[in-house]
C-alpha cells in the first residue's frame, strides 16, 4: 500500500511526452503564457496544500453543511434587522462586488486547469475553479433572502451588469485579472498578489469585523470563502518562483502592476468597510492598521521569500494608505446616488477616531466633512440633494476609479495627450501601467468620455436612471437620512 | 463654443469635470469651478487658476488663456 503522499505524486503527475503533436502544439504561448517554457522546466512544480480530489470533496461538503447551518440559525431577514445599520451598507458593498467577480475567476483557473504548464498546477487550479462557483453561489443564495426586504440587495447579482461606474471599475479590473490574463499572469495576479497579498488576509480581517458587529451570516460566508483561498492562493509562488528564475524584469514588472491594481480595488471595497462603515466602537483597527500588519508586513515577506524588489512606487503607496481611501469616500459620500447602498456620514466619534488613527493626514481631510456637516445642518433632515454633488467627475483612464489620489491639497491627477487623445491618469502608477501596454487599455473609455460621447447622458438623474441602472429605491441615500442625534452638536475642529 | 475641462480646488477630495465657454474670462470660470465644489469646499477667497503650472490673468478669455478641451485647470488660494 502506497502512502498517501507517494500515492498523490502518482495521481496528479500524469504528463507524458508527446509524440503525435509538439508540446507547443499543446499548449501555445499565446494563451498558456510568456515565457513560454518545455515541461522539463516546470516538472518540479508543487504546492504545500496537496490536496487529493477525495479530501477536498469530503472537506467542502463539510465547509457547506457549516454554511447552510449557520444561515438557518441567524440567517434570515429578522437577524439581519439586529446588524447595525452601517454595517448593513458595509454588507451590501461586498455582497455586489464580489459573487459575479469570483465567477469571473472561474473562468481563469479552468484555463489554468487547462493550459497550465504541470498536471498538478492543473489539478490544483480545478480545485480553485470549483471553489470560485462555490463563492459566486454562497453570497448570492444568502442575500437572496434578503432582496424582497431590501431592494438594494438586488444589486447582489445586478451590480456586474450595469453600467454603474462602480461597477464599470469592476468589470475593467477583473476583466483583465480573472478572464484575459494567461494562465502565468493569472497565477501572479491573481493567485500571488490578490489572494495571498489581500484576499486571503483580508478576509480573515473582515471576518472579525463580522464578529464585532454582529453579523454572524456574513463572519461564517467570508471564513468559509478564506479557508478555499488560503488553498489555491498556492497556485502563485511556485509559479512566480519560475519566472524570477528565467525572466525576474517581467516577475517584477508584474507584481507591480498587479499590486496597485488590487491595492485600489481594495481601498474602496475593505477601506469603506473598515473606517467609515462599522460601528465606529467595535472597529478592532484602521484599515491602515490592517494593511500595515495583514498585507504591507506579510507581502513584503512573499516578496523577499522568491527574490524581487518591493514595487517601484512603494513609498507612496505607503503614504497613500493613509488619504487615498478617504478621498474616495468623501467624494463618494458627496456622490451616494450613484451608488446602490447608503452611505453614514461620520460624526463626532467618528471624526475624532479617525484623528486618532490617521494624526498626519486626517486633519487635511476633516474640513471637508465640516463643510459637509454644517451643510447637512443646515438642510434639515431627509434633504439629500443640500450635501450632494450634482457636477460630473474625472476617472482614471486606468482603473476607472475616480480622481481622488493625493491629498485636498495636492490632487495627483495626470492629463496626458497621446495618438490625438487626452487621457487622465489618478496616479504615477496608474500612467505607468497604461503606458507599458497601451494597446490593452486604448480601447476602453471612462465615463467622462462616454458622457462627452453622447453615449451616457450628463444630466445627473438621468445618468443615474438611464445609464447606471439606478432608481430612487435603490439608490444610495444618507444612511440616517440627516437625523444623526449629534447634529445639533460641533465635531472635532469646529468652533476650537 | 463650450469647452470640457478637467479642474481641481484646492481643498476638495476630487478632479471635476466642467463646462467653460471660450468667451467668459478665467475668473467666471474659478467661480464656476468653485461653484461645482461648493458641497465639500468651502471657499472664502478669491481663487487662482494655474494651467499646466502657469497662472492665468484671472481677465483674460478662456479661448486667449490657450485653454484647450480637457485641459486641467487648478484653482490655488494664496
Amino acid at each position: 500500500m502506497l502512502k498517501r503522499d507517494d500515492w498523490l505524486d502518482l495521481a496528479r503527475k500524469l504528463d507524458w511526452e508527446f509524440s503525435y503533436v509538439g508540446e507547443r502544439e499543446v499548449f501555445p504561448e499565446e494563451i498558456s503564457g510568456s515565457p513560454w517554457l518545455s515541461h522539463s522546466e516546470w516538472e518540479s512544480w508543487d504546492e504545500p496544500y496537496r490536496t487529493t480530489y477525495g479530501e477536498y470533496v469530503a472537506t467542502q461538503h463539510a465547509k457547506e453543511a457549516s454554511v447552510e447551518a449557520v444561515r438557518d440559525a441567524v440567517g434570515g431577514f429578522e437577524d439581519y434587522k439586529k446588524i447595525p445599520p452601517v454595517w448593513r451598507s458595509a454588507l451590501k458593498l461586498h455582497a455586489a462586488t464580489l459573487p459575479l467577480a469570483e465567477f469571473a475567476a472561474v473562468v481563469g483557473n479552468l484555463r489554468a486547469a487547462r493550459f497550465g504548464r504541470d498536471s498538478a498546477w492543473r489539478s490544483t487550479a480545478l480545485f480553485g475553479a470549483l471553489d470560485e462557483l462555490r463563492h459566486t453561489q454562497i453570497p448570492l443564495r444568502l442575500m437572496h433572502e434578503l432582496v424582497r426586504h431590501d431592494p438594494q440587495f438586488d444589486w447582489t447579482h445586478r451590480f456586474f451588469h450595469t453600467n454603474d461606474w462602480v461597477a464599470i471599475a469592476g468589470r475593467h479590473l477583473v476583466d483583465e485579472l480573472l478572464i484575459g490574463s494567461d494562465p502565468i499572469e493569472f497565477a501572479i495576479a491573481t493567485n500571488f498578489v490578490f489572494e495571498t497579498g489581500f484576499t486571503n488576509l483580508q478576509f480573515v480581517g473582515l471576518s472579525s469585523m463580522a464578529r464585532a458587529a454582529g453579523d454572524r451570516m456574513f463572519e461564517k460566508m467570508v471564513q468559509s470563502i478564506q479557508t478555499d483561498e488560503a488553498r489555491h492562493s498556492q497556485i502563485g509562488e511556485p509559479v512566480l518562483a519560475a519566472l524570477v528564475a528565467r525572466d525576474p524584469e517581467r516577475a517584477q514588472y508584474l507584481v507591480d502592476k498587479w499590486f496597485w491594481r488590487s491595492w485600489h480595488f481594495f481601498a474602496i471595497v475593505t477601506g469603506f468597510a473598515m473606517d467609515y462603515l462599522s460601528p465606529v466602537t467595535e472597529r478592532p483597527a484602521s484599515f491602515r492598521e490592517f494593511m500595515q500588519e495583514w498585507i504591507v508586513e506579510q507581502f513584503d515577506r512573499s516578496l523577499k521569500r522568491v527574490g524581487l524588489e518591493r514595487p517601484w512606487y512603494w513609498p507612496s503607496f505607503i503614504d497613500s494608505l493613509g488619504t487615498y481611501h478617504h478621498m474616495v469616500y468623501a467624494t463618494a459620500y458627496t456622490y451616494r446616488a450613484t451608488v446602490w447602498f447608503d452611505m453614514a456620514l461620520p460624526g463626532p466619534a467618528e471624526r475624532e477616531w479617525l484623528l486618532q488613527k490617521y494624526p498626519e493626514t486626517w486633519p487635511q481631510i476633516d474640513p471637508i466633512w465640516s463643510h459637509v456637516t454644517e451643510r447637512c445642518r443646515r438642510a434639515g433632515p431627509d434633504v439629500e440633494w443640500y450635501t450632494h454633488g450634482v457636477t460630473p467627475v474625472g476617472f482614471c483612464d486606468l482603473c476607472q476609479i475616480v480622481l481622488c489620489a493625493g491629498t485636498p491639497q495636492k490632487n495627483e491627477a495626470q492629463v496626458v495627450k497621446r495618438d490625438g487623445k487626452v487621457l487622465a491618469f489618478c496616479s504615477e502608477p496608474c500612467r505607468w501601467i497604461y503606458e507599458r501596454e497601451p494597446e490593452r487599455y486604448a480601447g476602453h473609455r471612462d465615463v467622462v468620455k462616454r458622457i462627452l460621447s453622447g453615449e451616457a447622458p450628463a444630466n445627473l438623474i438621468a445618468l443615474l436612471r438611464e445609464y447606471f441602472g439606478l432608481t430612487e429605491e435603490v439608490w444610495g441615500k444618507d444612511l440616517m437620512r440627516g437625523r444623526y442625534p449629534w447634529l445639533g452638536s460641533q465635531g472635532p475642529g469646529e468652533g476650537a | 463654443m463650450a469647452v470640457p475641462l478637467y479642474g481641481w480646488v484646492q481643498g476638495d477630495s476630487v478632479v471635476v469635470v466642467v463646462l467653460a465657454r471660450e468667451d467668459q474670462t478665467v475668473r467666471e470660470l474659478v467661480e464656476g469651478l468653485c461653484q461645482a465644489v461648493s458641497v465639500r469646499v468651502s471657499v472664502a477667497a478669491q481663487g487662482v487658476a494655474l494651467l499646466r503650472g502657469k497662472r492665468l490673468d484671472p481677465d483674460t478669455s478662456v479661448r486667449a488663456a490657450g485653454i484647450e478641451p480637457l485641459d486641467r485647470i487648478d484653482v490655488l488660494f494664496e
